[in-house]
């Protein structure tokens, strides 16, 4: 089973990266473009036939080490 | 004679820096593998030097976080020992939950390599016992420290913020250097001590810890 782990910067929280690439589209014209977010994608393949317990052990690695409360907030798809 | 461990994780690079800092207080340094798990008693504190731990894939300092030789540590603060973390070791401190709030990319964006003057807003730590004005240089790429208005009311509170920069360089929030726990065993900074030990380097303020 495989996992995408979007993670994301939470609002509260100012996204240098994202600023700097607003910055930068700016300057190539991109006049339009506003609140860049810059986040994180990861895939997981998990040995499971069961889906909600793979869900589960997921979650635990998104809470343990994948995503930081403080300044991150995530969520889990099953992809295949 | 204070015994140092100086830990080291891949990508670790202010090591030797760092242990020459304390042979020169004639303190007696090991260094230590961040996969070796072990008792750590022996040692009067422990240093996480700077660098660039696991190149700093994911986030600054998490991978290390959760390294084998921080369940160590963890035993070992608790049994009452004391950890001074620089730069990527304050990052490290922060992953662990060892110290409040979490350090992140400088809001200009870019990586900062410079001298700093710093206020010691606490003195007495395990660390430090001289309250002055200190002039250090910091190179970081992540080093605005954040924490929620909860936590930094915390922190101002019970006086756990221990260095502050006089000019807010990387965007931290109440221009936080370095905090410390409460007790003032368990000590983090974004400045880098160990390399301004001799005033050819361009200042001694380093003397000022250890």
């Amino acid at each position: 089973m495989k996992f995408n782990i979007r993670i994301m910067p939470r609002d509260s929280v100012l996204d240098a990266q994202g600023r700097t690439l607003e910055k930068t589209l700016r300057d190539m014209g991109y006049q339009q473009v506003s609140h860049i977010q810059v986040g994180k994608n990861i895939q997981v393949e998990v040995d499971s036939f069961d889906e909600s317990e793979a869900q589960i052990e997921v979650r635990k690695m998104a809470e343990n080490i994948f995503h930081n409360p403080l300044i991150e907030k995530f969520e889990i798809e099953r992809i295949l | 004679m204070s015994r140092v461990g100086v830990v080291r994780f891949l990508g670790t690079n202010c090591d030797r820096d760092v242990a020459q800092w304390a042979q020169e207080r004639h303190h007696e340094v090991e260094f230590i593998w961040y996969h070796d798990k072990q008792e750590l008693k022996r040692f009067d504190y422990v240093i996480l030097p700077g660098g660039f731990s696991f190149g700093d894939y994911l986030r600054s300092g998490a991978v290390a976080a959760r390294s084998p030789i921080m369940s160590s540590l963890r035993d070992y603060v608790q049994f009452g020992g004391s950890v001074l973390g620089i730069c990527n070791g304050f990052q490290i401190l922060c992953e662990a939950g060892l110290l409040p709030g979490v350090l992140l990319k400088n809001t200009q964006g870019e990586f900062i390599d410079r001298w700093v003057d710093l206020e010691m807003v606490r003195a007495q730590t395990r660390f430090t016992q001289v309250s002055r004005t200190l002039r250090l240089p910091v190179a970081h790429g992540d080093g605005r420290y954040h924490a929620d208005d909860e936590t930094l009311k915390s922190l101002q509170d019970k006086g756990q913020i221990w260095l502050r920069y006089n000019e807010n360089i990387n965007g931290s929030v109440d221009r936080i250097a370095g905090i410390c726990s409460e007790n003032g065993r368990i000590c983090g900074l974004m400045p880098h001590p160990e390399r301004a030990i001799y005033e050819w380097m361009g200042s001694k303020d380093g003397e000022c810890f250890l």
